[in-house]
């Protein structure tokens, strides 16, 4: 039972990093990105070259790879989302799938590495702590941990920072925002940086726990239904969602018939959509008529 | 003078239904220099680590052989198509391959999905399912002069030794884990089945979908009945994935998986976890230190060839484009489908230096070998175990 529990939060904490850059792109530009997946897995890639190729520690190769990353979703963000901002949400969201789609062919490309599957070696390989009789991984005590950091991190800058305030503000009305003197363009940017960082994180930490390769990014299809639980417009939401999803599989895989677990995510997802259409911490927004 | 336009076109359409009739007489894919060899590849999907192992080793055999001046005069000309391991795909490749490239013979095809999805589409054109890269009974059974196999099949080789395993390791209770498709379905039965010969029935079951990394819940599952012996119906990342998973949280029973399972691509990805870990193979990995002194040769001369050492996957992509270049050479200049196919019946046991077990086909069976062993992997390197 504690060994469900462990083993379903520290799943859910992967969806719910992947969810949170789902949930910062949507707040900032009322768009979802189907390419967060495709980004975690590009990250899981940029770590394991450093470290294999580059000979990079492995802390060292985590900051750079985040980094790296946050370069490539604000190039992303200036090259390719803003052009075509004013159009319709959809385009955007298909130029995401397509995004995601070239990420995997490029990567695919690689010689001798794109097609192959690819352990990254962690310095936490197979440790495990007993606790109570389950047994839980440093792999998934990582995940948990960095987790935890990164809500808090982003709780803090929300709420203090000028930077998150004005995140905040340009989420609640671009138009307010820009009037007051916020550098909407750019903050942007900056929420598009964060998200492909969010995911390179998710990749990294994924890492040791499945491998890495071409079609790590699918594990976005689950975190989608997380953000969706969560509220889609709630930070914490898309954290709580992802728990909730990854503890919904943990026990549907144990207690239900065989299958259940794989569709699991999608019934509580329409679930949550029928009964609290706005997700589990969504804005309650209402419009006058 | 009138002319009979009528006559005329009827003279036309009568000879040309004469040419095609004679253009279908000759197989297609053979031409007077070229011999056309479809295969269909997993490039970019789970099973990608074989398949570009299996599309080099067959390019590496052709050409060889047509360095050597081919079969009767003929070069052999591979074109590999990537299924991604979807069988959606596969039929749109397979068309491609046998109504616009109009191969001859599609052979090496991986995933047992893929082939069967394939088949339909190469059978109604005549064209033949040679040596897939999968242990399925479909690829032989019920006889089809268009199919032909070498592996010994998951279900038969895993009915062979689940339950001498289970004996030898004293185990007491078993369970299973499988992919939730028609591969591990056939690894379950062959394990069922096996150890129901010996009385034992399976106390759990459980599965997972194509390509799913979260083992957690399986484990737990599996460690919930207590079982000390786990049938394993899985591919190359998943077999590191769920054993690695139940180490972590200790349960270390006796893991047992399929032919599927036996390549070096399990120890490498799995490191310490997977040592102990049993599987079922036919041939054996060409390992580049190996005691058989041909397989060392050959494993230096693909590495020649392609800048690293060659793996299992290399080994039977190699031997399938030789099996098949003995075939064709047997059914001689005049080279059709039906001629292969009795070439193929009758040319007798054919023997291999490079540690592969010899394959015979004949007109009742098309199941070339079925000769498999245990091996295990310690220290990080699978070695036969007796």
């Amino acid at each position: 039972m504690l060994q469900l529990i462990f083993g379903g939060i520290s799943q859910g904490c992967i969806y719910g990093l992947i969810a949170l850059g789902f949930v910062l792109i949507y707040k900032a530009t009322e768009t979802i990105s189907f390419a967060q997946g495709e980004l975690m897995m590009v990250g899981a890639f940029g770590a394991l070259l450093l470290t294999k190729s580059l000979g990079f520690t492995y802390g060292f190769a985590v900051l750079t790879a985040v980094a790296a990353l946050a370069v490539i979703g604000l190039m992303l963000e200036r090259l390719v989302i803003r052009p075509v901002l004013g159009q319709t949400a959809l385009a955007i969201v298909l130029i995401t799938l397509g995004l995601g789609y070239v990420a995997r062919g490029l990567i695919a490309m690689l010689p001798d590495i794109g097609t192959e599957t690819h352990t990254l070696q962690v310095p936490y390989a197979g440790k495990v702590l007993d606790v109570g009789g389950a047994v839980i991984s440093y792999d998934h005590l990582m995940v948990i941990g960095t987790t935890i950091l990164v809500s808090l991190f982003l709780y803090v800058m929300f709420r203090f920072s000028k930077v998150g305030i004005a995140m905040r503000a340009t989420s609640q009305n671009q138009l307010a925002a820009h009037y007051m003197g916020i550098p909407v363009k750019r903050i942007n940017s900056l929420v598009w940086s964060m998200a492909a960082a969010l995911a390179c994180l998710a990749g990294i930490l994924l890492a040791p726990i499945t491998f890495i390769h071409v079609n790590m990014g699918f594990i976005g299809l689950k975190a989608l239904p997380a953000a969706v639980v969560g509220g889609f417009t709630s930070l914490p939401g898309a954290i709580l969602g992802g728990i909730i999803i990854g503890l919904v599989e943990a026990f549907s895989g144990f207690y239900l018939p065989e299958g259940f677990k794989e569709v699991s995510a999608y019934v509580v997802m329409l679930l949550v959509l029928l009964l609290y259409p706005e997700g589990l911490l969504g804005e309650r927004t209402r419009k006058k008529v | 003078m009138r002319v009979n336009h009528g006559l005329i076109g009827t003279a036309v359409s009568l000879l040309m239904g004469v040419a095609s009739l004679s253009a279908q007489a000759q197989s297609q894919g053979v031409s007077a220099n070229e011999i056309l060899v479809g295969s269909i590849q997993d490039l970019s999907g789970p099973l990608a680590g074989f398949s570009k192992m299996a599309a080099a080793g067959m390019q590496m055999r052709a050409d060889e052989i047509n360095a050597k001046g081919g079969i009767q005069g003929r070069k052999i000309k591979v074109i590999v198509e990537d299924s991604a391991y979807n069988p959606t795909k596969a039929v749109q490749v397979a068309q491609k391959l046998v109504n616009q490239d109009k191969v001859f013979v599609v052979a090496g095809s991986i995933g047992t999905v893929v082939n069967n999805a394939a088949m339909p589409v190469q059978f109604e054109k005549n064209v033949m399912n040679f040596a897939p890269l999968t242990a399925a009974r479909d690829m032989f059974e019920p006889v089809n002069k268009l199919k032909f196999a070498i592996l010994d099949d998951y279900y038969g080789s895993m009915k062979e030794h689940a339950p001498v395993l289970f004996k030898k390791v004293n185990a007491k209770k078993a369970c299973i884990l499988h992919q939730d498709d028609e591969f591990g379905l056939e690894v379950a039965r062959g394990v069922t089945d096996g150890l129901k010969s010996i009385n034992i029935p399976i106390s759990e079951t459980t599965t997972y979908k194509r390509g799913a990394t979260d083992f957690s819940s399986q484990i737990v599952k599996l460690k919930a009945a207590n079982c000390d012996f786990v049938g394993m119906g899985t591919l190359i990342r998943e077999t590191p994935g769920a054993i690695g998973e139940a180490r972590k949280t200790g349960f270390n029973p006796t893991f047992m998986g399929s032919i599927g399972a036996y390549t070096e691509l399990v120890p490498m990805l799995g490191k310490e976890a997977v040592n102990g870990f049993y599987a079922v193979n036919s041939a054996t990995i060409p390992y580049a230190d190996s005691s058989n002194e041909n397989v060392r040769a050959w494993a230096a001369s693909y590495k020649s060839k392609y800048g690293m050492d060659p793996q299992l996957f290399s080994l039977y992509g190699y031997w399938i484009i030789e099996l098949l270049s003995r075939g064709m050479e047997k059914a001689g200049a005049n080279l059709t489908t039906e001629s292969l196919v009795r070439a193929l019946e009758t040319m007798g046991p054919q023997t291999s230096n490079l540690g592969l077990p010899p394959v015979h086909f004949t007109d009742k069976n098309h199941l070339g070998s079925s000769f498999s062993v245990i091996s295990q992997i310690q220290n990080g390197r699978w070695v036969e175990v007796k």
